[in-house]
């Protein structure tokens, strides 16, 4: 994809992901490992592309919707890496072993703040199984930079001090509740390797 | 003949001349002045016409009708004839800014107002913004820059300025509305307009070397050494600049001038909790500080800033922060006046640092002082684990 077209995209944070030339290939109805350390089953078709710590799949277009898995997250690195070129000072928040879900949440928020979201929320967290290891879940509201109204939900876990964070994110209109089945479906399929 | 054609020619014609390298500084804007369809300054407009679009449906825009409506109020008492040709928009964003584009649009960013004590002090900075407009500083910087350079530098240099990667979207949005940084003569000129401009309106002229200082003090504080504030790359400031101003405000007679003190307090304590929270998801933590020790000092509820310096130890997590964060919080609360998270953000501290008995109870009253907590389930599934 390219960086013009990139640009406006669901959650701003998403052109640190696609920000460059990502690729996009099929993910078929079945189910699928992300990057060796968890799997999950989807009934419908996806694009998949992929940056850094990051898998991302959408049906329409990661302006509109994206489900978003991070692989195992290590301790001590943000959520988004900066862009080439971008501030670093003061450097992103990233995550911490020790975190709670509490503070897992604010980092989301944050980090998706401060690569451009605004008014964003996070809401009824709640304890959730990640797989069959103890997680939480939240759900999340904001505007993008172009005045769309964003919604979300995550679902999480931290397992041998690593973050597995799955997110589902799209225009509140139509297109969260279009695909939101399918998320949650993938969200409950999950399978810790 | 487009617009964009006759602007291309007029571009075209300037450079092929030495006219535009020997054109003096164009004159002050009149009340409803509109450039020449054919004119350098169209193409401005037309410019920063489209950043005025994007800031007009961008998600950081505040819609509150009362908010706008006071920060309108003092613009167009300061602009008195120009008020008409104005357009104010309050931008929901963390970080002292505000900026005036060419073509009359102004942006007042949440941080300015957070940061400042009273009316007065806001009503300096957006009258230096307004002198910047009624004077054309921008046109004149344009002038200047093609004058010494060509088109295509030019447009290599606007460019630069308006895709400002390294300062992130927020900041952009800014910048494409002024495109050039003020060089020294226009800063100072629109100080000492700005001073005029306030007093006319009838605030104390006392207000504009302190929101300065204030500036240049959270400058020095600022974790981000390379960039420390938005504002500073449109705007070069100096502490000459100040200790001026401090000089020209002293001479101005301030009897039955007004700081808008009371006012100004009324319509922003209720935003102040989301613009702290704004400032805290930067992490930067050092300008932080001096924000907290300001409003602190200005009055502001001590529960508020309190719980900020707490969330501020909690997040930066350098040595003894702990400690602090527990003083912090613990201080907060027993004002009376925190809010029920100051409970559940200490409760989580005293956990960390291995307090269980003291993380338990505080958990225990941020259920019991906030019953709808949409986290409920979370922290008795915290309180099970706790032992």
């Amino acid at each position: 994809m390219r960086h013009g077209t990139a640009r406006g995209l669901a959650w701003l944070a998403l052109v640190a992901i696609l920000g460059g030339c990502a690729s996009y290939t099929l993910v078929k109805p079945k189910r699928h490992e992300i990057a060796g350390t968890y799997s999950v089953e989807t009934r419908i078709a996806w694009n998949k592309a992929s940056s850094g710590p990051i898998e991302l799949w959408t049906v329409d277009g990661p302006r509109l919707e994206s489900i978003q898995f991070w692989k195992g997250l290590k301790d001590g690195k943000p959520l988004f890496e900066p862009k080439r070129g971008a501030n670093k000072k003061p450097p992103p928040p990233a995550f911490a072993a020790a975190m709670t879900a509490n503070d897992v949440m604010e980092l989301v928020v944050d980090s998706l703040s401060r690569a451009g979201a605004a008014k964003i929320n996070a809401s009824n967290l709640r304890p959730f199984d990640f797989g069959s290891e103890p997680g939480f879940r939240f759900d999340l509201a904001g505007v993008n930079k172009d005045g769309l109204e964003i919604n979300g939900l995550a679902s999480g876990a931290i397992i041998d001090k690593k973050l597995y964070l799955v997110l589902y994110s799209g225009a509140r209109a139509n297109y969260l509740p279009k695909y939101r089945k399918e998320a949650e479906h993938i969200m409950g399929s999950i399978e810790v390797l | 003949m487009s617009r964009v054609a006759s602007i291309g020619q007029a571009l075209a014609a300037c450079l092929l001349t030495a006219a535009c390298a020997t054109t003096p500084p164009a004159e002050k804007i009149a009340p409803g002045q509109t450039p020449a369809s054919n004119s350098l300054e169209a193409g401005l407009w037309m410019r920063v016409e489209r950043s005025e679009q994007r800031l007009a449906t961008s998600g950081r825009l505040v819609r509150d009708p009362a908010l706008n409506e006071y920060v309108r109020g003092i613009v167009c008492r300061l602009a008195a004839d120009y008020c008409a040709d104005i357009r104010v928009y309050v931008v929901r964003a963390a970080g002292f800014n505000a900026s005036m584009a060419p073509n009359g649009y102004m942006s007042v960013w949440t941080g300015l107002l957070l940061r400042a004590e009273n009316e007065a002090q806001v009503a300096f900075v957006l009258g230096h913004e307004l002198e910047h407009y009624l004077k054309r500083h921008s046109l004149n910087q344009w002038r200047d820059l093609r004058a010494k350079t060509d088109a295509l530098v030019f447009f290599q240099i606007a460019t630069a300025v308006a895709g400002v990667a390294p300062l992130g979207y927020v900041a952009q949005i800014a910048v494409l509305g002024s495109y050039f940084s003020f060089s020294r003569e226009q800063e100072r000129a629109a100080d000492g307009g700005g001073l005029k401009r306030m007093v006319a309106a009838g605030y104390d002229p006392r207000a504009a070397p302190s929101i300065w200082n204030r500036l240049i003090e959270e400058k020095d504080a600022s974790d981000d050494y390379e960039r420390p504030l938005i504002f500073f790359s449109t705007h070069p400031a100096s502490e000459e600049r100040e200790k001026t101003l401090a000089a020209r405000a002293a001479e101005i007679d301030s009897a039955g001038k007004t700081l808008g003190e009371s006012e100004f307090q009324a319509v922003t304590a209720s935003y102040r909790n989301d613009w702290l929270r704004d400032e805290i998801r930067q992490r930067d933590f050092g300008r932080l500080e001096v924000v907290l020790d300001h409003l602190a000092a200005n009055g502001t509820d001590p529960a508020l800033v309190f719980y900020y310096r707490g969330e501020l130890y909690r997040l930066r997590g350098a040595e003894d922060d702990a400690d602090k964060a527990i003083e912090a919080y613990t201080a907060a609360i027993d004002t009376g006046g925190a809010p029920p998270e100051a409970h559940r953000a200490l409760g989580l501290v005293y956990w960390a640092e291995d307090r269980p008995a003291a993380a338990r109870a505080a958990l225990e009253r941020y259920l019991a002082s906030r019953p709808g907590a949409e986290d409920r389930t979370m922290i008795e599934y915290y309180l099970e684990r706790i032992p």
